[in-house]
């Protein structure tokens, strides 16, 4: 059956026709050719000719002579066009020309690093000539890391590896760097956050490295479709980027769909669940032959919903597995598997969590369903774009669950469609994660006194270290005078040391994830049900001196909730202006946050079934916030209580809307909300980043409030339930009776009407 | 300045920057150099340098190291010795030498020069110094520096740009040759433990290794010399316990008549790996003979043995073996190489296949049974049948 067929099927049942609201074709994209560039080194051209390429599309030839140029450039392409080609070309190019050039590719997962080489090797090998490519990780058998060393041309790598494993030991790395031609880095929208702004920290010492041994290697950076791609190639790398994204790969034309599972309790707001939906509509499509890829938001609801698709299809289309998960965690033999399958038509469905896990050969399928908001706009894309070949009609279902940002995006196609995706960002310097990487810097090579490390106040900085005994002046630099080895100690992926670690102990003791120091008490006390990729845990011990949490998995019927007597101190207001009427800030802020007593809340009824007390230490956090205050005049208008209720409301609904303006989990940040806030006396909803310092977020909020304001009041407004969900303010219990109603009627007076 | 530098400490401390307990007092400006430490004159500026003289035993012609390892006897006659203290243990480009040791002949003494970094700026002139001191001599020898030392003043070179003009040195590794002889028997090759069990030295009050770094960081800060001259003291007990230890390995690899029996037995391994099999030959002869006991005498029986058998003597191995298979040392082995020596130079495979089957059944009721002879064992059982022409009756014998 073809994609249209089933369409049909399924568009002819009113029950599911009536619960789309959206169904929108993208046109079809004729591909768009360029010449190969006349300095590229023939063999190539005839190496790509004998693997059946004999053009280039637009983008790769311009990324192509933008790299022999000599130009950092970011390349924007959306899903498998031909984006390493656009690296691999130029690449290999000054290899062929000169055999001591070498090139760095840097990806974030070891996953990915791996694809890479399979698809380098096979050019390699058609060009027959001497070029050597290597993964450099934490899995190379150290009997491998000389060689890799010293005769490596292209060395494959990951931001850890290269923050501690070869960048404080590039002595042992001068073939590399001396003669370094391109650094590579692919992926780049996955660097934001946390991550991203330590990877610019990273690359500040890689940078400096290369001086030394007097390299300029040259950027070549892909991403996937974000709102700022060269802004955010910039605040990574530091350097002049041009950007490239004139994408002249083809698609087939793409109908696009968005389910919304009905409501099956009104007064309680609960929709059917969106996994069994997506299954039977996934069903639809492999039923009718069509090749499927699902995607689920968690490891959990991934294999749910392989099993139940296995298990439904089994008579159907055989026994010989032809649904398959799809991980980055399996090993590359697996994967390989599973994309030869898919090639020859042996693997009919697949199933798997985010975009980013997947290789680059998974190719392209008919049909992608998505089950729930992948998170941000730029991942929706993406696995929307798995959908679709050359020239065939291919089609993309989105199935929403009942998660307020879901809900929120289901009824507003035209923000998805019209909207540009997040921004990326990043803050490079922030003061804690520059710090870390700073003493990094002293390790790697000493600081000059003249020397610059981004925008920070170096000179100061290092006046601090030393104090500490970390680092020491000695003739016109400061040189690194600890026994001790700085990348160590610093994770990529966290801004404050000492994070919390949660350990899964019916698993022999297997760490299943961290948590920072200051949510931990909020998150991981003792009887907390803690919620980890889709898999609820109980905590049955904190061990706070030796900051460890043993879970142990479970499947209850309730959360758990916990009240914290916080207080907001504002440090200092770097921005402010009224919205409308409602003042807007944005600056430092101190959160003092004691947890005092947790509830135990059952699901969906929103009943009280337990408490308990929560005996840990008072915790704080120094770091960025956006707030907004409410008029007193308009205050006055709510009695007390009512006004608490709906501050809350807005707190509720802020933090979600956030995420969509912001490419970052709801866990990232905390809002809060007090009647009289210390500082001004005002009422005040404060939305505050859980990362020390800050990563840019709040200063993103401030830029947006307007727009983030009004998203805010749509989703209260188009939320079907009556008093309050967890979908819209939060459940009544939390706001109130009348707690909708009275958020509702804050945000307008506040923001749209102009005060008496 | 100050009252800026404080608000950025009280930002970094609000944002959960982790500190050390003790505040570290501010750098003092005049370098106050340990008790014999002369400023000397380098192109890259004065470095600190302490000179010392040692009496020493004459060298003696080396001749026994030359036959078992690539170094020329005249290479010998002219060793440098070195050992660093550097900053940490873990490597990588923070890590400095900031003290190097080292020592020569000089006539019928030792001399020593300890160079010292007396700021960590000073690299250039030190690494000058050490340069010029290593090229005058003819090969390097150091204690555990193939694989520390060596490797770090090369990453030194290069963080200075300094690797123009660097000695090429062979380079001796007396850890190497310790191993060899003394592991089975030592808790560990460290040099401390090697000094009291080879060379019969105690050191008294001996600085910890790990103490090291700090010592000289804290000295670097201002902190009083006594630690730093500890810390000169541990390396110089360092460097002057190598000539020893070179020669007592000479000594021990010419004549073996005073080792203890464990170490004989290693010492004739190594010359039997550097292909000194004629002598290798008459130490097991002789460990063998003389009752070498314990654990070690299996393994020995099997070495003379193959020895043997490599040397055409082919009747004294047979001895050898069955007493190891009568002894009941190391008999599984033992049977397999008698078995073979029956079955291909005695010419006669009823005795080996009658031997492997013995094997078989000691093997059944052994206490710890032992997978690896099992399955050798049971192939030449196989083997042996089927050569006999006992195979092809067996699946009717056992179906009646």
């Amino acid at each position: 059956m073809s994609v249209e067929s089933v369409l049909e099927r399924l568009l002819s049942q009113d029950e599911f026709r009536r619960r789309l609201t959206l169904d929108h074709t993208l046109p079809a994209r004729p591909a768009r050719y360029a010449a190969f560039p006349e300095e590229l080194d023939s063999r190539l051209a005839h190496a790509l000719a004998a693997r059946g390429i004999s053009q280039l599309y637009t983008h790769q030839a311009e990324a192509a002579r933008q790299a022999l140029r000599g130009e950092h450039a970011v390349i924007v392409t959306p899903t498998a066009s031909g984006k390493t080609l656009c690296y691999n070309l130029p690449v290999l190019h000054a290899m062929l020309t000169n055999k001591e050039a070498r090139a760095l590719y840097l990806f974030p997962t070891k996953a990915l690093a791996q694809d890479q080489l399979a698809e380098l090797h096979g050019l390699v090998g058609e060009l027959k000539a001497d070029i050597k490519t290597y993964t450099y990780d934490g899995d190379t058998p150290v009997s491998a890391r000389q060689a890799i060393r010293q005769a490596g041309h292209i060395v494959v790598t990951n931001p850890d590896m290269l923050h501690t494993g070869v960048l404080p030991h590039h002595t042992r790395w001068v073939k590399l760097f001396a003669n370094l031609r391109y650094v590579v880095i692919d992926e780049l929208h996955a660097y934001r956050g946390v991550f991203g702004s330590h990877l610019a920290n990273v690359l500040r010492r890689l940078w400096r490295v290369c001086e030394f041994y007097d390299s300029h290697p040259v950027v070549i950076a892909c991403s996937a479709t974000i709102a700022n791609p060269r802004e955010l190639a910039e605040r990574l790398t530091g350097k002049p980027i041009r950007l490239i994204d004139d994408n002249g790969a083809p698609a087939g034309p793409k109908r696009l769909l968005f389910y919304n599972p009905p409501v099956v309790n009104r007064e309680l707001g609960i929709r059917r669940s969106s996994t069994l939906e997506a299954q039977r509509i996934a069903e639809a499509f492999l039923r009718g032959g069509v090749q499927t890829i699902v995607f689920g938001r968690t490891r959990l609801q991934v294999e749910i919903l392989l099993s139940y698709l296995q298990q439904s299809l089994a008579n159907r289309l055989g026994d010989h597995q032809p649904i398959r998960g799809y991980r980055g965690g399996y090993l590359p033999l697996q994967r390989r598997e599973i994309e030869h399958g898919l090639r020859d038509g042996t693997v009919r469905g697949v199933v798997s969590t985010n975009a980013l896990e997947l290789g680059i050969d998974i190719g392209h399928l008919d049909a992608a369903i998505l089950c729930g908001y992948p998170g941000t706009i730029a991942s929706a894309w993406q696995q929307i774009g798995r959908a679709g070949r050359r020239r065939e009609a291919a089609a993309a279902v989105y199935v929403a669950s009942s998660s307020p940002l879901d809900q929120y995006l289901v009824n507003h196609p035209e923000y998805f469609l019209g909207r540009d995706p997040e921004q990326g960002l990043i803050d490079p310097d922030n003061l804690l994660i520059l710090s870390a990487h700073l003493q990094a810097a002293t390790f790697e090579l000493p600081v000059g006194m003249r020397e610059r490390f981004g925008s920070a106040p170096v000179v100061e900085l290092l006046r601090v270290l030393e104090e500490d005994g970390s680092v020491h002046q000695a003739g016109d630099s400061w040189h690194w005078s600890a026994d001790a080895f700085p990348a160590e100690g610093v994770s990529l992926r966290s801004a404050a040391a000492d994070n919390v670690v949660i350990v899964d102990v019916t698993r022999g003791a297997r760490v299943i994830g961290e948590m920072d120091q200051f949510s931990a008490p909020t998150f991981l006390h003792e009887g907390a049900i803690y919620l980890h990729e889709g898999q609820q845990y109980h905590v049955d011990r904190l061990d706070w001196e030796e900051k460890k949490a043993y879970v142990r998995p479970v499947k209850v019927d309730y959360y758990t909730d916990a009240n914290l007597a916080v207080t907001i101190r504002v440090l200092e207001t770097m921005q402010s202006r009224a919205e409308q009427t409602l003042p807007v800030n944005h600056g430092e802020v101190r959160v003092t946050a004691l947890p005092t007593i947790f509830k135990k809340i059952r699901f969906h009824t929103h009943e009280n079934v337990g408490s308990g007390p929560i005996s840990l230490p008072e915790q704080q956090l120094h770091t960025t916030a956006f707030w907004m205050e409410i008029p007193s005049a308009v205050a006055r208008q709510f009695p007390r209580p009512a006004l608490q209720g709906a501050l809350q409301g807005v707190a509720n609904v802020l933090t979600q809307v956030s995420c969509l303006f912001l490419m970052c989990d709801a866990r990232d940040l905390g809002a809060y909300a007090e009647t009289r806030a210390v500082h001004s006396g005002a009422p005040a909803v404060f939305v505050y980043e859980r990362y020390p310092g800050g990563v840019g977020m709040s200063a993103r909020l401030f830029e947006t409030a307007a727009a983030v304001i009004a998203a805010a009041h749509q989703l209260i407004a188009a939320c079907p339930c009556e008093a309050g969900c967890p979908s819209c303010v939060g459940p009544a219990l939390e706001v109130g009776e009348e707690g909708k109603a009275t958020t509702l009627k804050l945000l307008q007076m506040a923001a749209f009407q102009a005060v008496a | 300045m100050a009252r800026d530098l404080a608000a950025l400490r009280a930002r970094l401390e609000s944002l959960g920057a982790q500190h050390r307990e003790e505040r570290v007092r501010p750098v003092v400006a005049l370098p106050r150099l340990p008790d014999g430490c002369r400023l000397e004159d380098t192109p890259f500026g004065p470095l600190a340098v302490r000179r010392d003289w040692f009496d020493a035993a004459p060298a003696e012609p080396r001749v026994a190291i030359p036959r078992c390892l690539p170094f020329l006897p005249s290479e010998l006659e002219r060793p440098v010795f070195l050992d660093t203290e550097t900053t940490g243990l873990s490597g990588g480009t923070g890590t400095v030498a900031f003290l190097v040791g080292i020592a020569w002949p000089d006539d019928r003494r030792l001399a020593m020069a300890q160079f010292f970094l007396s700021d960590l700026d000073q690299e250039k002139a030190l690494l000058w110094a050490v340069g010029q001191c290593l090229s005058a001599h003819r090969v390097l020898v150091t204690y555990n520096g193939r694989t520390f030392d060596w490797p770090l003043l090369q990453t030194r070179l290069v963080m200075l740009k300094a690797t123009e003009g660097w000695p090429d040195l062979p380079h001796l590794d007396l850890l190497g040759l310790v191993r060899r002889i003394f592991k089975p028997r030592l808790p560990d090759c460290t040099l401390r433990t090697v000094e009291e069990a080879v060379l019969a030295l105690q050191r008294e009050e001996d600085l910890p290794g790990w103490l090291i770094p700090s010592s000289y960081f804290g000295w670097l800060r201002g902190a009083p010399l006594s630690a730093l001259e500890a810390v000169f003291a541990h390396n110089r007990q360092d460097v002057l316990s190598m000539p020893l230890l070179l020669s007592r390995l000479e000594a021990i690899l010419d004549d073996a008549r005073d080792l203890d029996p464990i170490d004989r037995f290693s010492r004739a391994r190594f010359l039997e790996a550097r292909r000194l099999e004629e002598e290798a030959l008459v130490e097991y002869r002789h460990l063998w003979d003389s009752g070498l006991g314990g654990f070690q005498r299996g393994a020995l029986g099997i070495r003379l043995a193959r020895l043997l058998g490599r040397k055409g003597q082919w009747q004294q191995a047979r001895a050898v073996l069955e007493e190891c298979w009568m002894t009941q040392c190391y008999p599984y082995p033992a049977a397999i190489e008698l078995a073979k020596l029956l079955e291909h130079r005695a010419r006669d495979p009823a005795a080996a296949r009658r031997l492997v089957l013995e094997a078989l059944s000691l093997l059944a009721v052994a206490a710890v049974p032992d997978a690896r002879w099992q399955a050798d064992l049971e192939r030449r059982r196989d083997r042996l049948d089927r050569r006999l022409g006992l195979r092809a009756e067996l699946p009717l014998a056992l179906t009646g």
